[in-house]
């Protein structure tokens, strides 16, 4: 059924009230849209996104606050990066690990990196003993390879989206090697294990994923 | 020979990835931001849709289309598409047309297939294939579809069959078959173009205003006026666009310039389902005065140039060794989206001001025809060039859409007042609407 606009002298569908062109009532009650569905107005706000943000700003503000305190109070120690540096790493936590849908590798290898770097934040405010660095970040390298390897195992499916950084991970999982061997101290133990879970790990995909690796790369770089 | 032909009827090879084709390699960047690169097919059917039949349907001619049946992934370099093992899911229509990718939800397929009361309707980005590969896909569906309804169906040879092999043609990159790099390279430099102003809609909505006029009728009035029905409809976008926008009286400079997409398939023989079009931008300053016979004029010899087989060559030169250069190549891919992204206001975009898609005729065997009652094709807009148009014919009608992401009507009325007015046509307005608009 049509109605028709005299003054654009077109035929308007009758499921239309007001004439699109013009913009004048054609009727006072319209028949229901064949074509396309009722669209209502958002009748909300997204709760959510209000949410992070008046939390960013919170974040922002802190941050500012202990630097400015710690600026002008200035005895010698960077205090704010103790207070920074976990409230950073729970935004990491909770709005990426917890509430995004990033692959597992990339949660992983976000963790840490970021608890390692808060560790060092720590160490570096009580008087750099270096524990975090000699200890944590081999401890943490050995955990996350560790956890990637399983999550790898369990979860097949999701290798592929993995694979960039779990190789990454295992990279990094070599640095306490190479700083033992420029002659830094690191922890014998935690060490070995960092070492052992990225070598075994490089060891496992050369002999049982080498072709799904060889593919994966390929279209990452498009080689 | 074209190189579709010189290979012959093999299979595809069994590379499980994808590189994104010549003309799609931009569209990933461009549509996290601001564009909006979705276009919308749209069937209207004599009788309500069954979901489950198209569900079933879908599913079974999935393997038929394998450059659909992927999502997108992000590589070092450049996208790419990776087969999806995923089904894609059949939903009831809900919410805006032509969804921004960002808004797909669909298992991470780049299409949508919805239904609503007696339409189906497909909503696909436009890096995953052009007008006339996903055309080639719905048809497909429509046909299974019909054929599960129970209904007798004969394809007449214009439908792919569902079980046939995937000839590697259908796959293929066809700007690269047609590359010659020692070929000449189009180097004409984009003008900036005047873009249209209003207010945006509320939600980021979009209206598509559908007018149906008679087809034969209009051939008539077009063909008497010596032009093609794409220069006629685009002379009067400008024009339309120039009395709304009281050019008459700006002393603007900048060209009211249309985008007119065209399907290379029938200049550059190929049977690929993934992008194969170029474009032909045709406009003219607008100084002083509106006369439409003059502007008609310009536009269908612009168009005729601009449409010419050496001009097409030279694009695809140009494009697909801007796509080979090393220097681009080795750039890691989120640089590339930071510049595409800037640099496609400037360069793409900033250089038209509507898209008009003339996809000519919808064609379906007889049987299929006997159920289709109309065919509405829409494009999605920008926030930089918030209107475009498309335009297609069915059976003796023809369907001018005019999408717009802008309140004001003012463009669309003086277009469609053209044909019920000047021409004395019977305009027949369908479309959208939204509370709170």
């Amino acid at each position: 059924m049509m109605n028709y606009c005299d003054d654009c002298k077109v035929y308007v569908d009758a499921c239309l009230k007001f004439c699109p062109l013009c913009g004048k009532r054609l009727t006072e009650h319209p028949l229901e849209n064949e074509l396309y569905p009722h669209v209502t107005k958002k009748k909300f706000v997204d709760r959510h996104s209000l949410t992070m943000e008046y939390m960013s700003f919170a974040t922002f503000v802190v941050i500012c606050l202990c630097i400015v305190v710690n600026l002008f109070t200035w005895d010698g120690h960077p205090w704010f990066l103790a207070v920074a540096a976990p409230v950073l790493y729970t935004w990491v936590l909770v709005y990426i690990t917890i509430l995004s849908d990033m692959s597992a590798g990339l949660k992983t290898l976000l963790q840490v990196v970021t608890l390692t770097a808060m560790f060092i934040a720590f160490d570096y405010v009580g008087g750099g003993l270096g524990w975090s660095y000699e200890v944590m970040m081999p401890l943490l390298l050995a955990l996350g390879i560790a956890y990637i390897d399983l999550y790898s195992y369990y979860h097949k499916s999701y290798w592929r989206d993995n694979l960039l950084f779990a190789f990454l991970l295992l990279l990094l999982g070599f640095i306490p090697l190479i700083l033992h061997l420029s002659g830094i101290r690191i922890a014998l133990i935690p060490l070995v294990l960092s070492t052992f879970a990225s070598a075994i790990t490089v060891l496992g995909i050369l002999r049982f994923a080498f072709r799904q690796l060889k593919s994966e790369m390929q279209r990452r770089f498009h080689m | 020979m074209p190189p579709f032909l010189k290979r012959g009827n093999c299979m595809p090879d069994k590379r499980d990835w994808y590189r994104l084709d010549t003309a799609a390699k931009i569209y990933p960047s461009i549509s996290q931001t601001h564009n909006n690169t979705t276009f919308r097919l749209e069937l209207e059917l004599d009788a309500p849709v069954k979901q489950e039949k198209l569900q079933e349907a879908l599913v079974k001619i999935m393997p038929r289309f394998p450059t659909f049946a992927v999502t997108l992934r992000r590589g070092m370099f450049w996208y790419y598409f990776e087969p999806n093992p995923a089904i894609p899911v059949v939903k009831e229509e809900n919410g805006f047309p032509c969804k921004r990718l960002k808004d797909f939800i669909n298992n991470g397929f780049l299409f949508n297939i919805m239904y609503y009361k007696k339409n189906v309707i497909m909503e696909c980005f436009h890096g995953l294939a052009d007008g006339a590969g996903a055309i080639e896909f719905f048809k497909t569906l429509m046909y299974e579809y019909f054929k599960l309804c129970g209904y007798d169906m004969d394809a007449e040879g214009m439908v792919l069959d569902a079980e046939g092999k995937v000839p590697a043609e259908e796959l293929e990159n066809s700007f690269n078959a047609y590359y010659d790099a020692k070929g000449e390279a189009n180097k004409l430099r984009v003008p900036k173009a005047f873009h249209i102003m209003g207010t945006p809609n509320t939600d980021g909505g979009i209206f598509l205003t559908h007018g149906i006029i008679d087809l034969n009728e209009f051939l008539a009035k077009v063909k008497a006026r010596g032009v093609t029905v794409s220069a006629y409809v685009a002379a009067l976008l400008i024009a339309c666009t120039a009395k709304e926008q009281g050019l008459e009286y700006k002393k603007d400079k900048r060209p009211i310039i249309i985008s007119v997409p065209m399907d290379l398939r029938g200049m550059f023989p190929s049977h690929t389902l993934r992008n194969f079009i170029s474009f032909a931008n045709v406009g003219t300053v607008i100084d002083g005065k509106i006369d439409f016979d003059r502007i008609l004029a310009d536009v269908s010899a612009q168009l005729k140039a601009g449409l010419s087989k050496e001009n097409i060559s030279a694009m695809i030169n140009k494009n697909v060794g801007f796509e080979k250069n090393p220097f681009i190549r080795m750039t890691p891919l989120f640089v590339k989206n930071l510049v595409v992204s800037a640099s496609y206001k400037n360069y793409g975009e900033g250089g038209y001001t509507m898209v008009l898609s003339n996809l000519r005729t919808a064609q379906f065997p007889k049987t299929m025809q006997a159920h289709i009652r109309q065919v509405y094709y829409a494009l999605g807009v920008s926030d930089m060039n918030p209107m475009n148009c498309v335009v297609v014919s069915y059976q003796d009608k023809m369907v001018i859409t005019l999408a717009r992401g802008i309140k004001e009507t003012g463009i669309v009325r003086y277009f469609f007042e053209h044909f019920s007015k000047e021409l004395g046509m019977r305009v027949e307005i369908r479309g959208n609407e939204w509370s709170g608009q």
